[in-house]
């Protein structure tokens, strides 16, 4: 695998730049995705991780423009390709979703069609997009249905989604947003209710095809060991905010932020001899409303000047993170996260 | 070390000393009637079989994980044991003390239950008080009730103040203490936890894990940890077995099982199974979809999906066999 260190947002297929969505609630406004940053370019898999209420689906709905009332995008830039997707409009956006950006759910059953076929969801989902004949769009549709591993696809084709098991139903979803060949795929999180054996597959088969087709791919998990095994580069979200960034090797082995060397510790790893595992104490609770540092009140690094809002600065090239101490307790980060 | 990232004392290995049978399932089968299908209902008659013949013990104060994927019969198996279905075949008995919870209740008092959404399992109208009293209050114990329940509270590090709270006014992590609170009213010797982790944040995750070994040291109790991830299995169990379409298809003590999967299957979830040090993807996973229970395959279960499967797979049901002492393997190759 080559190594990416550094992201200029020009070679980026897609860049957000300070993206910023918020809702309208009885208790006032929320920023669900504060000032959100990040690039992903061809043929590169971006892990976002974070656990509930961190803004990661949020941030991928946002992205795809499917934000409705009361909540709305009210600040920054979505760059496709050098054209900003807040300024070209519903009809445009249209245009785009499923044709150049395209995204996979969680739940299939709930972005299928239950009373069309396979087969005819497919068809209208290439004839939508582009001005090919419905016989050259079912040929498609089984190319693909094919190349995500669904055995026998000229008959799949002729199923219903009922008929289907979880798995091949989430292989439909991903061959469906394949279909137009789209330059971004953004997944949230797709394999969360799948059995392990055939997450497996599909990661696999992600895999492959991103390293085929060159396609970028934004991957939503709350799931670390996810993204170890899938992404090159990973941003770990907190109530709203991107509190770190960088490559796997980064985000994984070298943690610069507590919060993600707190989540480290906390999955259960192989080679610690502990049958307890280290704890983030407390809970995320209403961490949105604090002006300055959002993990400030779990955090065991905890300073005065965590008041105010850590700016997010390179720790080494290419590797990001949110916060004050970033990088003068790196030691120390990396040995809470791995023992 | 920061504050932050509590360290825990280190317990001793997980294998444990040998122990005495605490429960014993023995042979145990259990089938699901679906009803008929067809015009009118006149089509053949389907039943599911959740669980062919099953056999297992639990020692007194011993963890055991139990893994399976969807339709491996682990829920079920876990219901059986605190009483909610009666097994088709087979026996389910406890080893208990005589003067310890006799009477038609038995088998119900001496398991609990810690189901897999904190919420879904509580009574939505209830105050947290009345959740943990109840158990209390159905079996007549006599406790002092309301310190009882305090005293459960502060046991699963929920705040006084919490009493008054309904389900709905609390977190997933603080919903799953009640349920814990709850399954302990009673001090069960045995605590079936049914995927009691997985509806919880990562964070909150790790924080309820060091509560069932808190729990566990306390107490002394023994747990069935039903669980489809390995990792936390593996961190937890003093020993792990792993069930497919209704059959246990492995179990060894955890670090023998880990160190050496001798069920193709085992190793085909090992390998699966996302871990923190795996860089990218570097197997091949096993290939095909898990076959519905209502029509498993014939002979050794797994045989459609295995890579070594021969003729004798495809028609013989395997065996357990020891492959080394107190660890079992149900394959007919030997590995």
């Amino acid at each position: 695998m080559q190594q990416k260190t550094s992201h200029s947002p020009e070679d980026a297929v897609l860049s957000v730049e300070d993206l910023t969505t918020e809702f309208a609630t009885s208790h006032g406004t929320l920023r669900a995705v504060d000032a959100v940053s990040l690039q992903v370019r061809r043929g590169e898999i971006l892990g976002i991780v974070g656990e509930s209420g961190s803004g990661k689906s949020v941030t991928g709905y946002s992205i795809m423009g499917l934000i409705d009332r009361p909540g709305a995008i009210t600040g920054g830039r979505i760059m496709l390709n050098g054209v900003d997707l807040r300024q070209i409009g519903e009809e445009g956006l249209r245009q785009v979703r499923g044709h150049r950006i395209a995204m996979v759910f969680q739940d299939p059953m709930s972005s299928l069609h239950p009373m069309l076929t396979i087969g005819a969801q497919m068809v209208d989902a290439a004839l939508a997009h582009r001005p090919i004949g419905r016989r050259q769009a079912r040929m498609e549709a089984r190319d693909v249905l094919a190349r995500v591993g669904i055995p026998s696809p000229e008959e799949r084709m002729r199923s219903y989604p009922h008929e289907l098991s979880g798995g091949m139903r989430q292989r439909v979803s991903i061959a469906i947003a394949l279909l137009n060949r789209p330059e971004v795929i953004i997944a949230d999180e797709p394999t969360t209710g799948l059995d392990v054996t055939i997450q497996a597959q599909i990661l696999y088969e992600v895999q492959k095809l991103v390293a085929e087709t060159g396609t970028a791919v934004i991957w939503i998990t709350h799931d670390l060991s996810i993204v170890a095994g899938l992404a090159d580069r990973a941003a770990v979200m907190y109530a709203g905010r991107i509190v770190e960034q960088g490559t796997i090797a980064d985000v994984i082995e070298r943690p610069a932020h507590p919060y993600t060397a707190g989540l480290l510790a906390s999955v259960p790893h192989r080679n610690r001899d502990m049958r307890k595992l280290p704890q983030i104490p407390g809970s995320i609770g209403n961490a949105h409303s604090i002006p300055g540092c959002r993990f400030a009140p779990r955090c065991g690094f905890v300073k005065p000047a965590c008041e105010a809002r850590p700016a997010f600065d390179e720790v080494a090239p290419g590797h990001r993170a949110a916060c004050i101490v970033a990088g003068r307790f790196a030691q120390q980060l990396a040995e809470a996260a791995h023992g | 070390m920061a504050e932050q990232i509590r360290s825990e004392q280190i317990l001793p290995e997980q294998k444990g000393p040998e122990r005495t049978a605490l429960l014993t399932i023995d042979k145990v089968g259990m089938s699901f009637d679906l009803g008929r299908r067809g015009f009118l209902g006149l089509g053949p008659r389907r039943r599911v079989r959740a669980l062919d013949d099953v056999s297992l013990e639990i020692g007194h104060g011993e963890i055991l994980g139990l893994v399976g994927e969807s339709g491996s019969g682990k829920s079920t198996l876990g219901r059986l044991i605190v009483g909610l279905y009666r097994p088709s075949e087979g026996q389910i008995r406890f080893a208990r003390q005589a003067t310890r919870h006799e009477g038609p209740h038995a088998v119900d008092l001496g398991a609990q239950i810690v189901f897999q959404n904190p919420s879904g399992s509580l009574n939505p109208r209830q105050r947290v008080r009345d959740i943990i009293a109840e158990p209390l209050i159905v079996h007549k114990a006599d406790h002092d009730i309301a310190a009882r329940v305090g005293e459960l509270m502060r046991q699963v590090g929920l705040p006084p103040d919490f009493a008054e709270r309904r389900p709905s006014e609390m977190s997933g992590g603080q919903a799953q203490r009640v349920g814990i609170a709850r399954a302990l009213a009673l001090e069960p010797e045995l605590i079936v936890c049914d995927e009691p982790i997985s509806a919880l944040d990562v964070s909150i995750q790790a924080q309820v894990l060091n509560l069932f070994a808190d729990i566990q040291e306390q107490t002394g109790c023994s747990y069935l940890f039903i669980s489809h991830d390995l990792p936390v299995v593996e961190r937890l169990s003093h020993r792990v077995a792993i069930m497919y379409l209704g059959r246990i298809v492995e179990i060894a003590a955890t670090s023998e099982l880990f160190s050496r999967p001798a069920h193709p299957y085992t190793r085909a979830l090992i390998a699966s199974a996302p871990r923190l040090e795996a860089k990218k993807l570097s197997f091949r996973p096993v290939e095909g979809e898990i076959p519905s229970p209502i029509d498993p395959p014939r002979g050794c279960h797994f045989h459609p999906r295995c890579p070594l499967a021969t003729d004798r797979c495809r028609s013989e049901r395997p065996e357990a066999r020891e492959v080394s002492p107190g660890h079992l393997s149900a394959c007919h190759l030997d590995m």
